[in-house]
């Protein structure tokens, strides 16, 4: 909907309470070495009931990543400091769930609907003189839409 | 011959005999009485007690019934914590997977995790 305007940021939250989120965020690290982030990532969340290492080697099979590295990353937990780091800045700017969504640095829970996001995508870009993408503009005007401060 | 022997009894002494079992009686009542003030004072002083006790025990509950109180209405008060929506953050984004193009000009910062 809004193209090239939008920038995805991932940063790693697992929560305490979800015993098998280390290893999926570490393989997902491990992934993102070889370039293939958003590609592990689809995949362990597309099937979230086979979260185990085994599964994760052979996503990174089916992804064509160089096997030996990815496990080596994943034995010496490689990517632990990255996630650790994006950890304690959840914490210091106060996120205590998942998922939680900045906008340009505008904090926005998960929980809410799709044109709060598109409120404060389009205030943004009104901020930059960049025009709203009218498919944005219309998704707004539909029921229920009603952005909050114009 | 038995209900002879019992009239005959103990002998009962007449005359003076007779005010030792009144001046009994008189002691015994006295007693009774001084006992029943006795009483009645203790009943009192523990009235006053149990008073002074319950009353206490209704400001403690008082006291308990606030932070029962003031503990129900903290989730909804840590739900409400979290970042500011008025403030803008500054979230490092450099070197962390992304989608789109790096000079978008709005870049969501998503913290997520997979379970």
């Amino acid at each position: 909907m809004y193209g090239d305007k939008v920038r995805i940021v991932w940063k790693h939250f697992p929560l305490d309470f979800h015993p098998k989120a280390p290893m999926a965020h570490l393989a997902t690290a491990a992934a993102a070495e070889q370039g293939k982030f958003w590609p592990m990532h689809d995949k362990i969340f597309g099937a979230q009931d086979k979260m185990d290492r085994a599964q994760y080697e052979q996503y990174a099979k089916d992804l064509g990543l160089d096997l030996k590295r990815f496990k080596e990353s994943l034995d010496t937990a490689h990517g632990k400091a990255v996630i650790d780091a994006d950890i304690a800045e959840a914490k210091s700017v106060g996120v205590t769930g998942t998922p939680a969504f900045f906008v340009n640095g505008r904090f926005l829970s998960g929980a809410k609907p799709f044109n709060e996001f598109a409120a404060v995508i389009n205030a943004e870009l009104q901020k930059q003189n960049i025009p709203i993408p009218p498919a944005a503009q219309q998704a707004l005007a539909a029921p229920g839409g009603g952005a909050p401060g114009k | 011959m038995s209900r002879q022997n019992l009239k005959e009894g103990p002998p009962v002494r007449r005359g003076s005999g007779m005010t030792w079992i009144e001046m009994g009686t008189l002691a015994g009542l006295a007693a009774v009485l001084a006992l029943g003030a006795d009483t009645w004072r203790e009943t009192r002083s523990l009235q006053k007690t149990v008073t002074d006790r319950m009353s206490a025990l209704e400001t403690r509950l008082t006291q308990v019934a606030t932070k029962v109180d003031t503990i129900g209405s903290r989730p909804a008060q840590q739900a409400q914590r979290g970042p500011d929506p008025n403030k803008v953050y500054a979230i490092k984004t450099e070197g962390a997977p992304f989608e789109g193009p790096k000079a978008a000009p709005v870049t969501i910062a998503e913290f997520s995790d997979f379970q």
